[in-house]
């Protein structure tokens, strides 16, 4: 579902709430109906029904949680639907799932996302994908993980997924400042290991961005990365950059 | 050791007759932070796996210890299996204290937005199974209790008032060379920052999850502060995760909580390791892979002389705790 339409829906759920509202304290019939969680629940856990329709009733349940007074009788049961969701045939449906529960850190999510970086074959989404979602627990304890696959995989988004799980570890400075400084990795994982380095180490961060900005074999997008992330700390870039 | 066999081994030791109880209570013990099972584990595994603990020393028949660490789930539990396995160890109170209802009613809404099913009968729970929710876990134990109130109990917060000997009244002995860090990069020793000034001490770090932890912690401490106003008492929060939090990082966690910083106010990281202090003052703190797992609410009270007395795993007030600070400056 693109932003625009979860907005919509989020906008209509607001709506309908708000004439629920009304509707209790006037008791007058005819006014807009509000959302029906209990089916949308119904058609989410429903294995046999289309993975479209029922990833509908997901962004509509989703929608749902920003009210979260009135949703908070749905919630026990969108989480099972979610963990049910989560290990569909579906990806995109699968997919949706993780996300939301990642956003919850849901243990369940963390297990089944574990399970699957250590054993390819019980992996419900790609190392790049698992590792992203969780990124997002800075309370997690995917490092070791997110260190076996920056050492040994060659993929550049599984690379830079696993940086940023190692953005919340201040024992991974090292690893990430050699990561940032390193002309032969991917740049991206070079860009997302300066973004981490800053913020577990901005001092180390500012000696290494200086040091790219006077080699002047460096990348200019990485030089622009850096240089950009010093002015925004008022840090005055030493070096001038290389010549193009 | 894989999670289904210690899963399996929690229930064994839940059979034995000294598991919570007389010298060993090594199931008991295993509701601290610190205990070696926690260890590495991220923050919310490792609070479904203490739930499980809180369960199964419910069900060894509830040793009077365990009451602390049920009632600070329930003032300041944010995770529905933690806030669940309290609320159901409630039940095995032979005789729950005045004031229980208001503490269920607070976690049942302080879980309601992160509300889901709870498995607490074995651990890891398995694929698929799922119990009553949290929130009506702690409705169920609020029907039982409402049944067994007992007035001629004391009120829950009836120990609130002052604080208690801790197991370490000495311990500021063994730190007086650690070095610290302040909120503006300033070095100081345990030693030179009290020297011989009465004071507090309470810990926190900037990446708790926790509002009624941390955040709380370091506003009440602010307001401590400023009750105390210009005597040369101490107030400083030492932060358990220093790698991560930098002095910028705690300049700005105290500022926007209206903690006032001074000479004699300060937030604080090691410049070293944090175990010395971890270990001298038994702090109730567990780490996994990057940062803290899980924290006791903890509050040291330092008289002239170095001695220690604490609020432990309760939500001191900053009333109570000036008037014991204002007491140990004159004492």
């Amino acid at each position: 579902m693109n932003p625009k339409d979860y907005r919509r829906q989020v906008e209509e759920a607001l709506k309908a709430s708000s004439n629920v509202a009304r509707r209790d304290v006037r008791a007058s019939p005819g006014l807009q109906a509000g959302p029906d969680w209990a089916r949308d629940l119904d058609e989410l856990m429903d294995t046999a029904r289309n993975a479209r329709e029922r990833e509908d009733a997901l962004w509509r349940l989703q929608a749902g949680t920003f009210l979260v007074a009135q949703f908070a009788q749905y919630r026990p049961r969108y989480i099972q639907a979610l963990q049910l969701a989560a290990t569909d045939a579906d990806q995109t449906l699968r997919h949706a799932a993780f996300d939301v529960l990642a956003n919850n850190k849901d243990d369940f999510a963390r297990r089944k996302l574990t399970e699957g970086l250590q054993d390819p074959e019980k992996a419900l989404v790609s190392p790049a994908v698992a590792l992203g979602l969780l990124a997002r627990d800075d309370h997690g304890a995917a490092t070791s993980l997110a260190r076996s696959f920056l050492s040994a995989d060659s993929d550049p988004a599984t690379r830079a997924q696993a940086v940023r799980v190692l953005s919340a570890d201040p024992a991974s400075t090292s690893l990430l400042a050699e990561r940032m400084g390193d002309k032969n990795e991917f740049r991206e994982v070079r860009r997302a290991s300066a973004v981490a380095l800053r913020s577990l180490d901005p001092a180390r961060f500012r000696a290494l961005a200086q040091d790219i900005l006077a080699d002047h074999s460096d990348f200019q997008e990485i030089k622009a990365t850096v240089r950009g992330a010093l002015e925004r700390d008022a840090a005055t870039p030493l070096a001038t950059p290389a010549p193009t | 050791m894989p999670d289904a066999v210690l899963g399996a081994d929690l229930m064994r030791r839940a059979t034995e007759a000294d598991c919570c109880r007389g010298p060993d209570r090594d199931l008991l013990r295993l509701l601290r932070e610190d205990a070696p099972i926690y260890a590495g584990r991220g923050a919310v595994e490792s609070e479904r796996l203490r739930a499980f603990v809180m369960e199964c020393v419910s069900n060894a028949g509830l040793a009077p210890e365990a009451w602390a660490f049920i009632r600070e789930e329930l003032e300041t539990g944010m995770d529905p299996y933690a806030v669940a396995a309290a609320a159901r160890a409630v039940r095995s109170l032979p005789s729950p204290p005045r004031g229980i209802e208001r503490l269920l009613r607070g976690a049942a809404d302080r879980i309601s937005a992160v509300d889901e099913t709870v498995w607490l009968a074995s651990y890891p729970a398995p694929q698929g199974a799922a119990g009553p929710s949290a929130v009506a876990e702690v409705m169920e134990t609020l029907a039982i209790v409402g049944r067994l109130a007992n007035d001629t109990m004391p009120p829950i917060c009836a120990d609130q008032t002052s604080p208690k000997e801790t197991a370490v009244p000495n311990a500021i002995a063994d730190l007086a060379d650690v070095e610290l860090e302040d909120q503006d990069g300033r070095l100081i020793t345990f030693a030179e920052l009290f020297s011989g000034r009465a004071g507090v001490i309470s810990f926190f770090y900037t990446r708790c999850m926790n509002p009624n932890k941390c955040s709380r912690t370091i506003a009440r401490l602010g307001a401590l502060r400023d009750l105390v106003g210009d005597t040369a008492v101490v107030v400083a929060g030492i932060t358990y995760d220093p790698a991560y939090d930098l002095p910028e990082r705690l300049r700005r966690y105290g500022e926007v909580r209206g903690f006032r910083f001074g000479p004699l106010s300060r937030l604080l990281r090691t410049t070293g390791s944090f175990e010395p202090i971890r270990r001298a003052l038994e702090l109730g703190v567990g780490y996994g892979a990057a940062t803290v797992n899980r924290h006791a609410v903890e509050l040291f009270v330092i008289d002239r002389t170095g001695r220690l007395s604490a609020f432990e795993r309760q939500l001191w007030n900053e009333q109570d705790v000036a008037a014991a600070v204002l007491g140990a400056e004159v004492g």
